[in-house]
């Protein structure tokens, strides 16, 4: 008589088959909350886009009761119409064919007198032919003008907040640069460093050495020290197309300035 | 992407390497085990000292032995005879039967008996301290299954990550993820074994050392009788 194991087998059964399904549905729930914010830049753009979709979507549906007993009624006319541009056209066939003939008789004594009007017609339209391309020249170099102050506006604009993340790249990069002891004042680095959307480094290299090895390894340890840059990443999330056109390979250039020798 | 699907618990259990697996199990098993003889040896040992204080009440009620001997019969003979019951039933038993030969001395008649009520006391402590351990084996060695399905899952998560190009914490995250699932069910198993086992051995302890208690009463009690009866 050592007490029954039956009961006892079941309730420790039962109790691990409850924790493991607690554990799987639990962890899954975690698991989804979890998921969500990766995504963020991909995200922004998604939005964008269903927000416009959805605009349009919305618009439709408001008007399309009347829209549709509109459309039955132009149907209808539109039916109403063709039955009797059908007969008008056959009955102006007729009208046509019997003008022809008449014309045709006329047209030779015509045709002499057309000839001498045709060549004085001509020489009006050329004229004023010549007249509306001058007009249209002048106003297209005026639009033309209009197109580069604003593309020049945009440029410069464009340039100010390029240089800004220029600038801000560099005070990141050499705020970890460490100074090798064989760099000089006056040495020059120029480094092209490839951006993704996100901010991150992919690509660095060296397009003009400064002559030493040691310091041109010095500024790309530094880029890759970084290896993020909160500014790019901003930039490419509210201009993307700037972001593309200018900073997705930039190129700096670094001056050894400012050391006691 | 489906690191979703992947880092889900049956995932990450499923993307295991066969050994860890079989460590998983090993502890799944060990745990339902020891879940079971915890369940039994507690459902035991609550019922050996429910019996024991009853019996205790009714040995100390001032009632006939005889009578209390009658009582316990139709339990003995479906053999569900337990703890101090039993010590009582066996000496009592020797005790008459070397009484009713008559021949043996007062001396011999209670050595007799006490060798009798050791018999069943070694008995009883059997069944009192079975399982036990087992659930101390659970609870000192599944920890260190655990750790060795983990070391073994770290291993080749790591042996995987020498051959990347590009090492990130992504490549070598989900194999440790899924190697610590076992030495989180290591945990698990070993937990509620190790405090079931010093509960349950302090528990063994008290009900024996009473057992042995109620044996040396019964046994002066026994004493009386043999030396007021010559």
């Amino acid at each position: 008589m050592n007490g029954s194991y039956g009961p006892a087998i079941v309730i420790s059964v039962a109790l691990h088959a409850l924790l493991i399904a607690v554990l799987t549905f639990g962890w899954e729930a975690e698991h989804k909350k979890e998921l969500k914010p990766m995504p963020k830049f991909v995200q922004a753009k998604l939005v964008q886009l269903e927000s416009k979709s959805t605009q349009e979507r919305k618009a439709p549906p408001k008007v399309d009761l009347i829209e549709k007993q509109r459309r039955q009624q132009e149907l209808e006319r539109q039916q109403k119409a063709a039955e009797e541009k059908k007969r008008q056209a056959a009955a102006e066939r007729k009208k046509k064919e019997e003008a022809d003939k008449k014309r045709k008789a006329d047209e030779a004594a015509r045709k002499k007198k057309a000839a001498e009007e045709k060549a004085r017609k001509e020489k009006e339209r050329k004229e004023k032919e010549r007249q509306e391309k001058l007009e249209q020249e002048r106003k297209s170099a005026f639009e033309d003008a209009l197109q580069d102050e604003e593309e020049i506006h945009d440029a410069s604009s464009d340039a100010a907040a390029v240089m800004s993340v220029a600038q801000a790249i560099q005070q990141r990069i050499e705020a970890v640069w460490s100074r090798p002891p064989s760099a000089r004042n006056g040495m020059v680095v120029e480094v092209q460093i490839n951006f993704v959307p996100t901010g991150r480094v992919v690509a660095s290299t060296i397009t003009r050495g400064s002559g030493n090895a040691a310091v041109d390894r010095s500024v790309l340890t530094a880029v890759k020290k970084v290896e993020v840059f909160p500014e790019v990443a901003e930039v490419a999330r509210e201009e993307p197309s700037l972001f593309e056109r200018q900073i997705r390979t930039t190129k700096l250039i670094f001056r050894v300035e400012g050391l006691r020798q | 992407m489906n690191a979703g699907e992947q880092l889900s618990l049956w995932g990450l259990i499923s993307s295991a390497s066969l050994l860890v697996q079989l460590v998983m199990l090993l502890l799944l098993l060990a745990s339902v085990i020891s879940w079971v003889m915890i369940i039994q040896r507690g459902t035991y040992l609550s019922r050996a000292r429910k019996a024991m204080i009853n019996f205790e009440r009714k040995f100390w009620s001032g009632s006939d032995l005889n009578q209390l001997f009658r009582d316990g019969n139709a339990a003995a003979e479906r053999g569900r005879i337990d703890g101090v019951e039993s010590l009582f039933r066996a000496g009592f038993t020797e005790f008459t039967r070397l009484r009713q030969q008559g021949k043996s001395s007062p001396a011999a008649v209670m050595e007799g008996t006490e060798r009798a009520m050791r018999v069943a006391m070694s008995r009883e402590q059997e069944k009192v301290e079975m399982n036990l351990p087992f659930l101390a084996t659970v609870g000192s060695v599944s920890p260190y299954i655990g750790l060795f399905g983990t070391v073994w899952g770290i291993m080749n998560s790591f042996r995987g990550l020498a051959t990347m190009h590009q090492a990130t914490i992504a490549t070598v995250a989900p194999g440790i993820s899924e190697a610590l699932v076992a030495t989180a069910m290591g945990l698990f198993a070993a937990i509620p074994a190790v405090m079931a086992y010093n509960r349950y051995s302090a528990k063994a302890e008290w009900l024996l050392s009473s057992y042995e208690t109620f044996a040396e009463e019964f046994s002066s009690i026994l004493h009386r009788k043999v030396h007021a009866a010559s």
